[in-house]
């Protein structure tokens, strides 16, 4: 059966690449004793496909990886085993067991199936209005084309296209909207329910200014916090530098024009 | 755990694998400092690839955070880009665990286990803000302790540190910490905990020794300082290796690591007795686990880590008298869990091709012989008990199951070598290679690929050969085009090819190796000016190692090319490893003649190490094959 597991990262283990963060749990659940499937070949390795990377030091309570099981096991119980194999800085926070794939389908795998992401965007220092100016602009803006860097060079990238929601939180956790299409349904706040749970193991500093991006993810368009932060810095007229810590709250796919949570995607 | 770091976000995105800095791996020893009351700091003087490949650090971490009233954490070098970030910012170097400045502990353990990490060495000291040399520390600074392989001969470095532990770890360390701790409850100084630590056997305090140097450079004499100092250091030996302790669970690495495997130890020590190699002699004598022992540990490790391989280690795993039962065990197990099991140094006989068919994907890996010469009368001479035929026959039975792949390591500038034995490596890797093509056509896969290394001999401590001249850098560079060129003319020189090693760091490995204090400004100089991560090829300035060494006068043809008389005072010449000066010059005199010396399981040499009394010298081994191979 075919398992999807979300998990948190965080603290220390921001600085964790996406190939050491696949390592990892392929460590951890040879530690669970979880009955895996494994290739063929003479050095099979396990049936794994993990979701989006997540780029250094950002911290994340929407990551997914898929595992493939040979014995049909209880979600609860392949939580709790995964759970007590965790190091500071993971969590566990899912595990959903999918249907059984329909045998002439294309196979979906956690990576192909993202479209999108919610990203919530912390303030290291006080910008005195200034971010919030920037965020402000940047939801009225048709346009905002910054370079992105790529394996020859930059390329010029329309972030304001792919993004769907932008919305400014306040102390008391409570979202408000500067843009909003449909294509997400985006939390009401951040004190409860989905909202409390994916902004978890965000850090936040007391009175510093935190916005919510709901924007396009994957292999075909993806906004990554960085470029968030660089259309902010263009808009803003800021110069570049480290304005946010980044936090990643959920990873989502496309399903009838709208972005559904990886969790309950079928 | 706290999650504060002791690097900033800034840095740790500005630097390459920030997860070296980070700690918090999986087994990492989680404990109060406040609550302890020894805090020791254990380093590996090289990056951290290499440093959490090593198992004795695995061991003595295990060991120390099994004391409650210790917690061990480690530190391994700063890359250079690190290096650079930390000098700029006066960045204190810190614990990879609390990440807390290396200057709070009460010890720094480095473990020492090339010559070439001497400037890491001074690096992790200055980084630290602890005082290079010994005698400018005070009661703030860390102890200072250096173990491993060099520690046997540590003059080069002995100014740097307070004390040394010579031999294997696992045995005096308690003894240490109580001394230690009741030396700070007596309100004691660190001078009179490293005098009373010069008590304990197979610990040496270099300050409490003095040396006087004749006009030759050569030295005049080496006493202790005080009549309670013990003019001979007898290294410290575990004698049964099922009983001392080893760790249940090893830390397990995020970043992919130069080891990325368990390691099991099977034993300690090697019977064979080559005269070039100094492990060979030092871990005298030689001690098996138990394969019940053996199987419990690999299991513990294997369910604490999750790690996808395991590796059997020895010097000479065809040699452990259980291999066949351990590993025949292990197989089926490691299948099961789909782990791979990697045996380096194994001997080509009908067994390991029988294993290695079982173990290894016979289209992509090769088969390893080292004869490290090309000539029987060469191999006579460093005594390795490896015969052409033996060779031969290994390459033909892997041939025949389904090999292709033969990978030679050999060793140039052995004393005694000639033109006649460097053409042999190349006519030896032809021989291999024609064993490939008399084989049926039907029985062949592709062709034959042998590849052939070489390696600059280093004459090292506590081995027959400590008396050999070193040939110099450019008598091996004609050696090294020599053998290329008798390689080309080969028959099979399509099926040939030949590697080699670069020879100015080797030729410095050899000064340091057979080196005195005098050496130890120079190291220092060479620090100061950059000279960090000399192991690694691309960092090392040898041109600025060169000025330094004509500046104060050390000279390669001291310290390398000339033949030590047997009544020269050898710098290592107070350090007893059991086994004996007189046992290595009678060796040293059969080298010469050309003569052969049975290994331990065949016949006693009365080498000296049965002082210990354990492993080999008080059960010896019946091998069925008779040994010799």
């Amino acid at each position: 059966m075919k398992v999807r597991i979300g998990f948190a990262k965080f603290d220390r283990m921001r600085f964790l690449g996406h190939l050491d963060v696949m390592r990892f749990f392929q460590h951890a659940i040879a530690r669970a004793g979880l009955p895996v499937a494994y290739s063929a070949g003479f050095h099979p390795h396990m049936i794994l496909s993990f979701a989006q990377p997540l780029a250094l030091s950002v911290s994340s309570d929407g990551e997914y990886f898929d595992v493939e099981l040979t014995e049909d096991l209880e979600a609860q119980e392949i939580k709790e085993r995964l759970q007590g194999t965790m190091c500071d800085g993971f969590a566990i926070t899912d595990a959903y067991v999918l249907p059984q794939q329909e045998p002439n389908t294309k196979k979906q795998t956690g990576m192909s199936l993202i479209a999108g992401a919610l990203y919530l965007l912390e303030e290291t220092e006080s910008y005195q209005g200034q971010l919030l100016a920037a965020a402000t602009a940047l939801a009225a803006a048709q346009k905002a084309v910054v370079a992105k860097p790529t394996k020859n060079g930059t390329r010029d990238v329309d972030v304001r296209s792919g993004i769907h929601a932008l919305g400014i939180v306040s102390e008391d956790g409570a979202i408000r909207w500067l843009c909003d299409d449909d294509v997400f349904a985006v939390p009401e706040n951040l004190t409860e329910g989905f909202g409390a749970e994916r902004s978890r193991h965000a850090a936040h500093r007391p009175g510093a200014l935190r916005m919510l991006f709901a924007v396009d993810a994957g292999s075909e368009n993806n906004i990554s916090a960085e470029l968030l932060s660089d259309a902010l810095s263009v808009s803003g007229g800021i110069p570049e530098g480290r304005m946010f810590s980044s936090h990643r709250m959920e990873l989502y796919g496309l399903k009838d024009g709208h972005m559904e949570s990886l969790l309950t995607m079928k | 755990m706290s999650s504060k770091l002791a690097l900033s976000e800034e840095i740790l995105l500005s630097v390459e694998k920030p997860a070296r800095y980070i700690g918090g791996e999986i087994n990492m020893a989680v404990k109060d400092p406040e609550k302890v009351d020894i805090r020791f700091v254990m380093c590996f003087p090289d990056v951290y690839e290499v440093g959490m490949s090593h198992l004795g650090i695995q061991i003595l971490y295990d060991m120390f955070n099994r004391r409650p009233d210790t917690y061990c954490e480690r530190v391994y070098s700063p890359w250079t880009d690190l290096d650079a970030i930390m000098r700029e910012k006066h960045i204190p170097l810190f614990s990879l665990e609390t990440q807390s400045p290396i200057k709070d502990f009460d010890f720094l353990g480095i473990t020492l286990q090339y010559e070439m990490c001497y400037t890491n060495v001074l690096q992790v000291l200055d980084l630290a803000g602890i005082p290079l040399h010994a005698e400018d520390r005070t009661e703030d600074d860390p102890i200072v302790v250096g173990g491993g392989p060099c520690t046997y001969n540590p003059e080069p470095i002995a100014e740097f540190f307070d004390f040394f532990y010579i031999g294997e770890g696992e045995t005096a360390y308690d003894d240490i910490l109580d001394l230690y701790k009741e030396n700070k409850k007596r309100g004691g100084t660190r001078k009179d905990f490293l005098r009373q630590v010069s008590h304990i056997q197979g610990m040496y305090v270099p300050s409490l020794y003095e040396v006087t140097y004749k006009e030759d450079g050569t030295i005049a004499s080496f006493a202790p300082v005080a009549e309670d100092v013990p003019a001979k250091i007898l290294k410290q030996v575990v004698t049964d290796l099922d009983t001392c302790v080893y760790p249940d669970k090893q830390l397990l690495p995020f970043l992919k690591v130069v080891q990325d495997r368990v390691v099991l130890e099977l034993q300690r020590g090697c019977t064979r007795g080559c005269r070039f190699c100094q492990a060979g002699m030092i871990y005298r004598p030689t001690r098996e686990r138990s394969v019940e022992h053996l199987c419990a540990i690999a299991r513990n490790l294997l369910n604490t880590s999750g790690q996808d391989e395991m590796n059997l280690s020895s010097l000479s795993s065809s040699d452990f008298s259980g291999l066949p039962e351990l590993v025949y065990t292990m197989i089926d197990e490691c299948r099961e869990r789909h782990v791979n099991l990697s045996l380096p140094s194994l001997r080509i006989d009908s067994f390991a091709v029988d294993v290695m068919q079982k173990v290894q994907d016979v289209n992509r890996s090769s088969i390893t012989f080292a004869p490290e010469a090309g000539t029987q009368r060469m191999r006579n001479v460093i005594n390795k008990g490896l015969t052409e035929e033996d060779i031969l026959s290994g390459a033909a039975k892997a041939f025949a199951a389904g090999w292709n792949k033969v990978k030679l390591y050999f060793m140039l500038g052995l004393p005694t070598e000639t033109e006649t034995d460097v053409a042999g490596i190349a006519e030896l890797g032809n021989a291999i290679a024609r064993e490939f093509y008399a084989l049926p056509k039907e029985q062949r896969h592709g062709r034959a690929n042998v590849t052939i290394s070489t390696s600059y001999f280093i004459a090292k401590p506590f081995t027959p050969f400590q008396w050999m001249p070193m040939i110099s850098k450019d008598v091996f560079l004609t050696r090294q085009r020599l053998l290329k060129a008798t390689v080309q003319e080969q028959r099979n020189a399509k099926s040939l090819v030949y590697h080699w090693h670069d020879a100015e760091t080797s030729e410095l490995e050899g000064i340091f190796a057979r080196g005195d204090r005098k050496l130890s400004r120079v190291i220092e100089e060479a620090y100061r000016r950059g000279c960090i991560y000399d192991a690694w090829t691309e960092n090392f300035k040898y041109d600025i190692w060169k000025e330094i060494m004509d500046k104060y006068g050390v000279s390669v043809e001291f310290y390398n090319l000339r033949e030590r008389p047997y009544d020269e005072i050898l710098p290592w010449d107070h350090i007893d490893i059991g086994v004996r000066r007189d046992f290595l010059y009678r060796e040293y005199e059969r080298a010469k003649q050309e003569l052969v010396t049975p290994n331990c399981m065949t016949k006693c040499s009365g080498c000296g190490a049965a002082v210990f009394g354990c492993g080999i010298c008080v059960k010896p081994r019946k091998k069925a094959d008779g040994g010799e191979a």
